[in-house]
């Protein structure tokens, strides 16, 4: 598998926590990323319809009962979940290797 | 009463129609929602320099995504091969036709100019023809549902 870009990264890991809707999905990856990554609408959006071609994303009713006709939510699916923890763990691989060959201390805090 | 939309809002509402026409269909609406969502909030942050920044970064967002969108349908390539296939075919034949010597002597008739003038302009309809035509039989590519 090609390794996921930055984007599809972000989004997916912030669908890891449950379903949510644009907006939210913006908020989570600001917050996830220390502020440093802020996707805009277009992004968000072309590569929500990505993952959604793929089956990576689902899109959902909302977390209520009542379905909320204002807005549209997406979670992850069984084979995002599996994109993602396959990309994880080549990312760790490289950790590993770059930890390995000094570059990052062996016991890094923080 | 309505609220009016905002003039950025208003500015940026347009601008998605650059988008093509199926993505646009399926997450404007959305698009705009967050886009709003996101602009209130850098205003209540930071109302001077926070809400250019923040124009900046949705102009150089939505100018990547209209670009990515279009790209994806397909349509700029069919585009540029149907404009260039009837040139490229027409050129051809012209070159091959420039081997044999092609003079408007003084005795040449009237009709015979006529007949020449008729036989660009028929080469001309051809080509644009060809270029309506793809365009027309490839719509379906920039309004199909990706889903």
């Amino acid at each position: 598998m090609a390794p996921l870009t930055p984007a599809v990264m972000h989004i997916l890991l912030s669908l890891a926590g449950g379903e949510r809707h644009g907006y939210a999905i913006l908020k989570e990856v600001l917050q996830q990323t220390n502020n440093e990554v802020r996707l805009g609408p277009g992004t968000l959006y072309g590569t929500l319809q990505r993952l959604m071609e793929s089956g990576w994303v689902e899109e959902t009713d909302g977390p209520g009962s009542v379905p909320d006709e204002r807005r549209r939510y997406y979670r992850l699916s069984r084979s995002g979940r599996a994109a993602l923890k396959a990309e994880v763990e080549r990312l760790e691989a490289l950790v590993r290797g770059a930890r390995a060959r000094g570059i990052i201390p062996r016991t890094s805090r923080g | 009463m309505r609220p009016t939309a905002s003039f950025d809002t208003r500015c940026y509402r347009a601008a998605l129609y650059l988008y093509p026409p199926a993505f646009r269909r399926e997450f404007s609406q959305e698009i705009i929602r967050v886009f709003n969502e996101a602009r209130e909030e850098t205003q209540a942050a930071s109302p001077g320099p926070g809400v250019w920044a923040f124009r900046a970064r949705m102009t150089a967002d939505l100018a990547s995504a209209i670009v990515l969108q279009w790209i994806r349908t397909g349509w700029p390539f069919i585009v540029v091969i149907s404009i260039l296939y009837p040139l490229v075919v027409t050129s051809a034949v012209s070159s091959l036709w420039r081997r044999t010597p092609f003079v408007l002597s003084r005795g040449t008739s009237d009709a015979d100019v006529i007949v020449l003038a008729l036989v660009a302009a028929v080469l001309l309809v051809v080509i644009a023809a060809t270029i309506i035509l793809t365009l027309w039989f490839t719509r379906p590519i920039l309004y199909r549902r990706r889903r």
